[in-house]
């Protein structure tokens, strides 16, 4: 039955369908895995979101009619430290990779745990940040402009959270044996989603913050 | 000498520990200019420093720690495509708010219109003795 879903391949040497090695046992004509692929094809519908939420808070973020504007608000040097974190859960990540790869299964538990946690970290820092905006009279429903803010950094934060969700189901699948390292691109696959959230943090934080402190 | 052969189980793309690190201080070291970019008042030159950093973070990232580098044309493709759609929606939404005027659009002045007679009234005004 597991042969059913095998090309049949003529005998002789193998077909060179598949130049990457991702440790699965299909064969696919794209070169890489399907599974690969489909997380990249879904990251890139993922880019048509935030650009849709993106462009919305440019065009909205001056219409506060009452109430003060998200820009009035910032915190500046608290923001930066966020994207710090934020930029260094990208290298633990890429780090959790490289360690699956060699077979290291202590150091995988490691950096998924860290990176984990610098999620849980910036996750904090903007639950605090909102709250803060809402107790200094800007909620969701004060004006445009804090509906587009509130909208656009709230679907990060919640793409941060299913990663952090995600890196931890990684982490007690370690911790049971069940990723051996023959299947270390499940760790990548994770990895590209928590590079793309990182990705998209970067965009926000000068179009939302800096820009508006030069302003 | 660097083997091109890779074996069972083995990833497709090799890690450099050091090139990481490198990449990862790039990244801190761009966003130490946004920010202090920010604090010189540039009027739009600030928002251009600030996308082209963002630009050059998103170009490490992507290359580096999501393996571009050594990565199938197909997955490219993809990733080309996506930069591609995102650069629209935001330059057309862009072009948008840069030109767009704050001030009031002009009014159509509505049409006199005959007044409104409520049906009571008008057969009232009828049956009134002259």
């Amino acid at each position: 039955l597991t042969d059913l879903a095998e090309p049949t391949a003529p005998s002789g040497p193998e077909p060179e369908t598949h130049t990457e090695d991702h440790g699965l046992s299909h064969a696919t004509s794209t070169g890489i895995s399907n599974e690969k692929l489909a997380m990249w094809v879904f990251l890139g519908s993922e880019c048509l979101l935030f650009g849709g939420l993106i462009s919305t808070y440019l065009l909205y973020k001056q219409k506060a009619v009452v109430g003060p504007k998200p820009h009035d608000l910032y915190n500046i040097p608290f923001t930066s430290v966020s994207s710090f974190v934020l930029l260094m859960s990208s290298l633990t990540m890429v780090l959790a990779v490289a360690a699956i790869q060699r077979g290291d299964h202590r150091a995988l538990r490691t950096w998924l745990l860290t990176t984990a946690l610098l999620g849980g970290t910036f996750i904090s820092g903007q639950v605090y940040e909102f709250t803060v905006f809402v107790h200094r009279g800007m909620g969701f429903t004060t004006n445009a402009a804090s509906s587009a803010f509130f909208t656009l950094t709230g679907f990060h934060g919640v793409h941060v959270t299913i990663g952090i969700i995600m890196l931890i189901s990684l982490l007690v699948l370690s911790l049971r044996g069940r990723i051996p390292q023959e299947r270390a691109e499940i760790v990548e696959i994770i990895g590209l989603y928590w590079h793309f959230v990182d990705v998209i943090w970067i965009l926000l934080y000068p179009l939302i913050y800096l820009v508006s402190r030069s302003a | 000498m660097t083997s091109h052969v890779i074996s069972p189980g083995q990833s497709s793309f090799r890690h450099s520990g050091r090139r990481l690190v490198f990449a990862w201080l790039a990244l801190l070291a761009l966003m130490s200019t946004s920010l202090a970019s920010s604090y010189v008042h540039l009027g739009v030159g600030n928002v251009v420093a600030g996308v082209a950093i963002a630009a050059i973070k998103t170009a490490i990232v992507a290359w580096w720690f999501m393996h571009l580098r050594t990565s199938s044309a197909m997955v490219r493709l993809t990733a080309v495509a996506a930069l591609f759609m995102l650069t629209l929606l935001l330059s057309l939404s862009g072009l948008d708010y840069r030109t767009r005027l704050d001030r009031p659009a002009v009014v159509q002045a509505p049409r006199q219109l005959a007044p409104l007679v409520d049906d009571d009234e008008r057969n009232a005004a009828i049956l009134a003795p002259h």
